[in-house]
């Protein structure tokens, strides 16, 4: 009963802790709430079961619990293909994925921002309103007083402009 | 379904927050899988959507039920007994420790960084709010100044201040016109003692609208709102070695913070210039400790003062007096949401009304201070009385139903108010809490659900004219109401209004508006998308469609999108 008590304890001091951190940075590879919910969730059964079962030293936890959520998202959209791959736990560069977010973003965001300056302004406004701030077809075209027909496929030609900047940049 | 349109439904999967298709069960094209990539690095740019404030424990029970059984009771006695497969929970559970204290760090590691994105502000926020969770009361001399154009200060004013995490406080006003003044709330009343005029008045302790400027967990909860964070330098305030963090508010001009390097809890802010003028408010004085004093939170009459009672209501010893008293035949609420409990009964006889406070119990109240607030954990109260005349939402309120009645929903930030009639009584519900725990109040008061319309949804109803909007004169629009000027954007009736006055004299509007104020009724009103009727006959719209087109939420102007010219469908 102890035991489970301690077991119970430090589940809940671990995801306390930690959540914050992992939900912000799957949320940033998924981008939709339902998921990264889901895949926080499967990180840390996973993490706890894996040290149940493994003699393995973790120095940063947050590192440790970033990896696994890695391979999860990795494994799930992979599926689709039969070609699933994880990354190596015992051997993921820690102290990369802790500072991953933090400094790659920044550069990210601004590679992001320029390519999106470098389309028409039809394309910025389109991929503004429909993506960056989520407003329906229905509504984007409304604003932008085009038909919703030509509003998809300003939006399909942007995203493909848009591709083709940011692979340059790449 | 060709590529236009499946890149078209992924987009909105991603806006409605659900997981697609593409996510790991369907797989299309390569050129569809690039595409989607770009989408994602693009919404990027955007805020990131939070769980609902119960994930936490959700997630923990989740965790805890979902690790396998059979671990349960041998895997944990081998952690107290130290054998080798405990030894993976052991040095993950000291990483932790060493992984909170990183999170701190990576708040000074991020002042390096020259702008921050969305993500690193939260960083930010979680070190802010991880300091925030050690304190249980402070002490402080706040100091409030004007900078002018030229540079000179000029001192408004200065206050003694004591605050603590259950949202008492005491103020005392050291300097300035209201010197010697006194005000305190302790729970369960609040008075303001003014020396001056040798008055003691007595106010009801919640809702309690004024606090003061500058107190912590105010400021914590204005970093949280923050759009960006960029730090600017450093700078040493009363000895305290600090950095300073330039904060955009999801509303108005940004702001300076000093941020105490050691405690990580700001020390002064600094306002824009505007007008020639900036506002500074710093703590030239701060310690922490366990309580407020007893004898500063402790009601006692100054002799030779008079006392001015602006509370009406009267504490009642049960519901039954508060029946006799009122003539209002209420039963208590069959349920309530765990971990509350009644706390007290008030009457207000001139109306009539009834009050039940309820309040947290210990536990609960330790999870809101968790949380990083000092102000959760007020007492949530429901009022109860007999409606005065006709319902009539505020302008601006969100409308939602309960029990097929119209409610209205007020939220500024830190209470979020309920209110509706129904079976000749008007109900009032509001608190500091989530909209899960005042819904849950509801349920309990009329076996009713709140049911509000979904943000931003489509409406069912489309305007038969439909007005043309220039998206970057409503962006400049909303820089002006920012900056403080035409407040009335921000008011969907007076938007209407205008609109609709405008309508009629498209030369111009001199003396009063054609069409009435009091003729305009917000039939829905979801913060993002609304439609307001006008009763009155000369009125060529009928029905105006609004939305919050720049920014959506309180401080997002009204764009009206569209009208009817017929009656209401």
């Amino acid at each position: 009963m102890c035991g489970f008590k301690k077991r119970k304890e430090f589940i809940e001091e671990l995801c306390t802790d930690t959540w914050m951190e992992l939900y912000r940075y799957i949320y940033y590879k998924v981008q939709n709430r339902e998921e990264a919910q889901d895949i926080t969730q499967e990180s840390y059964v996973k993490a706890i079961t894996y040290l149940m079962n493994n003699d393995l030293t973790v120095h940063r936890i947050d590192s440790y619990l970033k990896c696994i959520a890695l391979n999860i998202i990795r494994d799930r959209w992979r599926k689709k293909k039969k070609n699933g791959f994880s990354v190596n736990i015992d051997e993921a560069n820690e102290e990369l994925l802790a500072t991953e977010d933090f400094t790659d973003y920044l550069a990210e965001q601004d590679e992001v921002e320029k390519a999106l300056e470098v389309l028409t302004k039809d394309q910025q406004m389109v991929i503004r309103l429909r993506i960056i701030k989520g407003f329906s077809v229905e509504e984007t075209a409304r604003l932008m007083n085009k038909k919703k027909g030509t509003v998809r496929v300003l939006q399909f030609r942007a995203l493909k402009q848009l591709e083709k900047l940011l692979a340059r940049g790449d | 379904m060709n590529k236009i349109r499946r890149i078209d439904r992924y987009i909105n999967t991603l806006n409605k927050e659900k997981r697609p298709l593409e996510h790991g069960i369907k797989a299309y094209s390569e050129e569809h899988d690039r595409l989607t990539g770009v989408v994602r690095r693009v919404k990027a740019l955007g805020e990131i959507k939070y769980p609902n404030e119960d994930f936490e424990k959700r997630l923990i029970k989740a965790v805890t039920a979902e690790i396998p059984s059979g671990n349960e009771a041998t895997d944990g006695g081998r952690i107290a007994t130290g054998t080798k497969r405990s030894n993976g929970m052991r040095l993950i559970k000291s990483a932790v420790a060493i992984t909170a204290a990183a999170f701190v760090a990576a708040f000074i590691m991020l002042s390096v960084a020259d702008q921050c994105s969305p993500k690193e502000s939260s960083s930010f926020v979680y070190a802010m709010e991880k300091a925030m969770q050690a304190i249980k009361a402070y002490h402080g001399i706040i100091e409030y100044s004007e900078i002018n154009g030229l540079g000179e200060t000029v001192l408004q004013s200065k206050k003694e201040v004591w605050a603590d995490s259950k949202g008492n406080y005491y103020v005392k006003e050291l300097e300035g016109v209201s010197k010697g003044c006194i005000t305190v709330n302790n729970g369960q009343m609040k008075w303001q003692i003014r020396q001056q005029e040798q008055v003691a008045y007595i106010f009801q302790s919640f809702p309690d609208p004024y606090r003061f400027s500058f107190e912590l967990g105010r400021e914590l909860e204005d970093v949280r709102r923050a759009l960006t964070i960029k730090e600017v330098g450093e700078d040493s305030i009363s000895g305290r070695e600090t950095l300073i963090l330039e904060i955009t508010p999801d509303a108005g001009l940004p702001y300076r913070l000093w941020i105490d390097k050691e405690s990580k809890l700001p020390l002064q802010r600094e306002s824009a210039m505007q007008n020639a003028l900036m506002y500074k408010m710093s703590y030239s004085f701060i310690e922490f400790a366990d309580a407020i004093p007893d004898e500063l939170l402790s009601y006692e009459l100054p002799a030779g003062f008079a006392e001015i009672n602006n509370s009406q209501q009267q504490l009642v010893a049960g519901i039954e007096e508060a029946r006799k008293i009122t003539g209002i035949q209420i039963l208590l609420p069959d349920k309530i949401p765990d971990g509350y409990f009644l706390d007290k009964i008030a009457v207000v006889k001139s109306e009539p009304s009834i009050q039940l406070y309820y309040n947290k119990k210990e536990s609960i109240a330790m999870t809101d201070s968790v949380q990083g607030g000092f102000q959760k954990t007020n007492p949530l109260v429901v009022i109860k009385g007999s409606p005065a005349g006709e319902f009539k939402p505020e302008p601006g309120s969100l409308l939602g139903q309960i029990g097929g009645s119209r409610a209205e929903i007020i939220d500024d930030g830190l209470i979020v108010s309920v209110r509706w009639q129904q079976e000749d009584m008007e109900y009032t519900v509001l608190g500091n809490d989530s909209m899960e725990v005042i819904k849950a109040f509801i349920r309990g008061m009329t076996d009713g659900e709140l049911l509000i319309r979904e943000n931003n949804r489509q409406s069912a109803e489309e305007p038969q004219i439909k007005v043309e909007v220039d998206f970057e004169a409503e962006e400049n629009q909303q820089k002006n109401v920012d900056a403080g000027h035409s407040p009335w954007l921000l008011d969907p009736v007076y938007v209407s209004q205008v609109f609709a006055s405008l309508l009629l004299s498209p030369e111009g509007i001199t003396g009063d508006y054609p069409v009435p104020y009091e003729a305009i009724e917000l039939v829905e009103n979801d913060g993002v998308s609304a439609r307001a009727v006008i009763h009155d006959d000369k009125s060529v719209a009928r029905v105006v469609y609004l939305k919050r087109l720049v920014r959506q939420d309180d401080t997002g102007i009204w764009t009206v999108i569209g009208y009817d010219t017929d009656n209401i469908k």
